[in-house]
């Protein structure tokens, strides 16, 4: 079991870092978005939120590889993959295997790390 | 100190609570100013993007306002209003004022409310051991010791 869970970590955090690393610094083929999707994509783009988001990735990322802060890296990645969810399902449903096998993952990792977040399921009062 | 965590944390589920329902029934005006965060706009509404955000501001308000899964609601409305802050601060930033206050808010009940969140930042978070036996047993494991 705890080797499993040492390769969904390591098989979560690479895909974020390398396209995290791409979308700071694009280094590959950019291909050619057409209709709403690239209307989104220009306007994120050209505003830096891929500058911002791909920051979050690449933290996200040598978190889950490093195996520190693991549970920070999936509070990271959880909304960013519900937005990538549903930015695949409503305008690109052609790509959506790849970011529900990693949406798998990150459910995988947060049951194998749930002493972590069992206190945000509580209802505790304030401290 | 206990009221000032309950009035914040009443304020923020309302407008949330009320912002949410207005995305579905439009009974406050929301300007956006043209161009680009229009653009935007349109495009998150005319996808359905705005009914799953209504329906997460709904909930994660709901949370806030009854007291009740709190940390819940603040997970919920964190990145939603990271994005907020986001978009005012490079689209439309007449509104940032307004969103760095409910960020500011946020944070102040994620402070209140840390005991819950403690947990997840501990570097050394392990996973549990899947078994249940040796669950038991482990209880003195260091990221086991949450209450």
């Amino acid at each position: 079991m705890k080797i499993v869970i040492v390769i969904v970590r390591v098989l979560l955090g690479l895909p974020f870092l390398f396209f995290g690393a791409n979308a700071i610094h694009p280094f590959l083929p950019m291909p050619p978005m057409t209709g709403d999707s690239g209307t989104l994509a220009t306007i994120m783009f050209q505003h830096g939120w891929f500058v911002f988001i791909g920051t979050l990735y690449v933290i996200a990322g040598v978190l889950l590889l490093a195996g520190r802060y693991v549970p920070v890296a999936l509070v990271l990645l959880g909304p960013i993959l519900v937005v990538i969810l549903l930015f695949h399902v409503t305008l690109s449903p052609k790509g959506l295997a790849f970011p529900i096998l990693l949406t798998v993952f990150e459910v995988f990792l947060i049951y194998a790390y749930w002493p972590a977040f069992r206190g945000i399921f509580s209802a505790n009062r304030p401290a | 100190m206990r009221i000032v965590v309950t009035g914040v944390r009443i304020l923020l589920g309302l407008v949330f609570f009320v912002f949410g329902l207005n995305i579905f029934f439009h009974f406050i005006p929301t300007p956006s100013p043209p161009g680009d965060a229009t653009t935007l706009m349109m495009l998150m509404f005319v996808h359905g993007w705005f009914k799953v955000i209504g329906t997460l501001e709904i909930l994660g308000g709901a949370m806030l306002l009854s007291g009740r899964l709190v940390p819940l609601g603040l997970t919920i409305l964190g990145p939603i209003l990271l994005i907020i802050v986001l978009f005012h601060s490079t689209l439309a930033p007449a509104g940032l004022a307004l969103a760095l206050f409910w960020m500011l808010m946020e944070l102040y009940l994620i402070y209140a409310y840390r005991s819950s969140f403690e947990p997840v930042l501990n570097p050394n978070a392990k996973p549990f051991d899947g078994l249940p036996s040796k669950k038991e047993k482990g209880a003195a494991a260091p990221d086991s010791v949450i209450e």
